[in-house]
């Protein structure tokens, strides 16, 4: 009961501070805000959300017999296809590159002449150049997400020709060249109905409605729901810090003498923490719904994911604010801590307008719990595998414990 | 059967790293009294409380509250205390009524219970009317008065003040003496330490005297007065730099302790009226001009140069 007490005093004093409504509100709509205004809107009105149009140099160097790139070719200048683009052919590959150059289009997107092999083959890796104008962002991105959008497909089909394969060969029957084109042709049909409007790629909203804007707010939400994680870590750490900010105001200690068991103490502060970012995290997400009509996914897994950010913000600020002795040097982990972590974990949304950004880069984002709680919201954003949200939920869960114990048992040995 | 003491300390040794900061500490208070621990800044009364309060574990040694070890049962000897640290201990952005609400719950009082008994402490500490107001809000007598208040909510048979005075205008610490009366007349026995010479002998039925985490010497005033015996305090304040009247004046016959801080010389002698001459003679000697002479009656602050050497506050 008296631990329920301390957090309600704690949460009460949390809300009554204006510095910290803005960072755990104010800030991440702020900011989400912003973008909206950038960028003229989310997609809901086209006046608003008018994208202005790709100019595109495709150099299509493939020479394989399944003209697999010539595909890609046709994928994108498909007319269907919800983006503002104008697709030029280019000659070849210095002839595109030169159209960037000389700013008569913005992105040149150069096929390889292995790239039909390279699909094909069990182990193959071929590489379509992206090559932009450096100034522009949105659009070379964009090219870049219809072209992943495309491999990604052959990769799926790849995985399936494999899979269909063993099976059938395991169960004796063997297949000649055309039995295994039919099997791609197929999957490849099978993926493109999903695509929807018979393209072979297609930007989908997070709603499920294509739309120009709808990139756009994709990009926008995945924007919010950073800012979300990030300022719960730094709402979690804050809350946390009120044990140091007590300590030196002499309420701790005053604390200590009343017949209040120490863990009582201490857990009614974390749980404080805890309720506080996940309030913060409803109402961002709430928020989110209503002003700006972002979709975040299934309930069941939004809430899942809004526990587990809750949670590992919690526990990561319990062991962060357990590492220090003052609030002067909390100011530094709060501001330095918490960021750079927080920064590690948001380089999937700061490495978006960037086409193929370095794989330890991102891999990078995986070293701190931030990075796994996008993952896990993205992926429920996206209506992506479940497995992949639990995988994520069960790093986060990890990261917790390994927290919570650690700082846990640093403060008890400090109150002893 | 004699009645239970209200506080037993036995043989309290703290460490602080290397510093011993309390050596040996024994003392007992009686239910019902004002016992005081007089004595100057660091010389352990603080670290002496703090082990009381169930703050620190002493190093070596036992206190029991009401019966109960701080080691021990330390839930149990918390019932019984209500701690006013020296410095406001209270949520600023909270209202005074929450400030209360808050500590009551800390202190196990609950529902209608509480609401009466914190109605009551606002009326005691005299801010009723200020109940809805955010402590940050208070005057600093205000804060002090609430700072108390918190610690009578659960009604404690010990109350242990940690310096209360320090830092504040004569007209709230006075407000403050009189409500350490007031709480002990209402049969609360108090703890309260000072550095103030002056309040622990208005105060208190029993006062010890801990210098440098020792306790140096214990009883009631007038006990402690008969240490220093027939001895008179001399408070001389010389004109100018005076360090060598100072070796002049040691060797006179009929000085004590001297000591000196700020100018001032103060002085333990047998009989003013026999030494102070000497004195002046002492100091034309060596060109010394005294500005001002004061002849005190033995006090507690005679007790305590006669037994360290050095002025009270020093």
């Amino acid at each position: 009961m008296k631990m329920l007490d301390i957090a309600l005093k704690d949460m009460l004093q949390a809300f009554r501070s204006r510095t910290a409504l803005i960072f755990m509100f104010a800030v991440p709509i702020l900011v989400t805000a912003m973008f909206v205004f950038l960028f003229g809107g989310l997609g809901g009105d086209e006046e608003q959300t008018e994208i202005p149009t790709i100019y595109v140099q495709v150099a299509n160097l493939d020479s394989g017999e399944e003209q697999l790139g010539e595909m890609l070719v046709e994928g994108l200048t498909n007319e269907n296809l919800p983006i503002p683009m104008q697709v030029t052919r280019a000659d070849g590959a210095e002839s595109a590159r030169q159209a960037v150059d000389s700013q008569q289009a913005g992105v040149a997107v150069l096929i390889p002449e292995n790239f039909s092999a390279a699909m094909m083959a069990p182990e193959g890796r071929a590489e379509v150049e992206i090559y932009q104008d450096p100034t522009l962002t949105l659009g070379p991105s964009i090219v870049a997400s219809l072209v992943n959008g495309f491999v990604d497909t052959f990769s799926g089909s790849k995985i399936t020709l494999g899979v269909a394969l063993e099976q059938l060969m395991a169960s004796g029957q063997f297949f000649d060249q055309e039995d295994i084109e039919t099997i791609i042709n197929d999957y490849i049909a099978a993926a493109t109905a999903v695509g929807g409007a018979g393209s072979l790629v297609a930007v989908q909203s997070p709603s499920g409605e294509e739309g120009e804007g709808s990139v756009l707010g994709g990009m926008i939400q995945l924007v919010m729901a950073g800012m979300m994680i990030f300022y719960a870590f730094f709402t979690g750490a804050n809350m946390v810090h009120s044990i140091i900010r007590e300590e030196e105001e002499g309420t701790l200690p005053r604390l200590f003498t009343t017949p209040t068991p120490q863990h009582d103490i201490l857990y009614g502060k974390f749980i404080a923490a805890g309720v506080t970012v996940f309030i913060q995290a409803l109402v961002l997400l709430v928020f989110g719904s209503l002003v700006f009509d972002f979709s975040w996914g299934p309930p069941l897994w939004v809430g899942l994911v809004v526990l587990g950010i809750t949670v590992s913000a919690a526990t990561f600020g319990i062991f962060l604010i357990s590492l220090l002795k003052s609030s002067r040097q909390a100011g530094i982990a709060l501001g330095g801590g918490v960021t750079v972590t927080g920064m590690l974990g948001m380089i999937p949304i700061f490495t978006m307008g960037v086409t193929n950004p370095p794989q330890t880069v991102m891999v990078m984002s995986h070293l701190v719990p931030q990075g796994w709680a996008l993952d896990a919201l993205m992926t429920t954003m996206e209506g992506g595998a479940t497995s992949t949200v639990t995988l994520s939920l069960g790093v986060l869960l990890a990261w917790s414990a390994a927290f919570f114990l650690i700082g846990n048992q640093r403060f008890k040995r400090r109150f002893a | 059967m004699a009645e239970q003491r209200a506080i037993q300390v036995e043989g309290l040794h703290r460490y602080f790293g290397e510093i011993h900061a309390v050596e040996g500490v024994s003392f007992g208070v009686e239910q019902g009294e004002i016992f005081s621990l007089l004595g100057p800044n660091g010389a352990g009364k603080s670290t002496t409380i703090s082990v009381i309060s169930g703050l620190l574990r002493p190093t070596q040694g036992d206190a029991q509250v009401m019966g109960h070890s701080v080691i021990e049962q330390p839930g149990e000897a918390k019932k019984y205390i209500g701690v006013v640290p020296q410095d406001i201990a209270l949520y600023e952005d909270l209202t005074g009524r929450e400030n209360l609400n808050f500590w009551g719950k800390m202190y196990g009082i609950r529902g209608a219970a509480l609401k009466k008994r914190v109605d009551e402490i606002l009326e005691i500490i005299g801010l009723t009317e200020r109940q809805k107001h955010k402590v940050g809000t208070y005057s600093g007598g205000m804060k002090r008065r609430m700072n108390i208040g918190v610690a009578l909510l659960h009604k404690p048979k010990v109350v242990i003040m940690d310096e209360p005075t320090v830092g504040i205008d004569p007209q709230s610490r006075r407000n403050i003496l009189e409500s350490v009366k007031a709480l002990n007349r209402e049969g609360m026995t108090v703890l309260y330490t000072t550095h103030y010479m002056e309040e622990a002998q208005e105060l208190s039925q029993h006062i010890a005297i801990m210098d440098r985490g020792k306790i140096i010497a214990r009883g009631t005033h007038d006990e402690l007065v008969q240490i220093v015996g027939e001895l008179d305090r001399l408070e001389l304040t010389l004109a100018q730099d005076g360090a060598k009247v100072l070796d002049a004046w040691r060797g006179v016959e009929g000085v004590e302790k001297l000591s000196t801080e700020d100018g001032v010389v103060t002085l333990l002698v047998g009989d003013s009226n026999l030494v102070l001459p000497k004195l002046f003679e002492a100091a034309n000697q060596v060109n010394a001009r005294v500005s001002s002479v004061e002849i005190f009656e033995p006090n507690l602050e005679t007790v305590f140069l006669h037994l360290t050497g050095r002025a009270l506050r020093d």
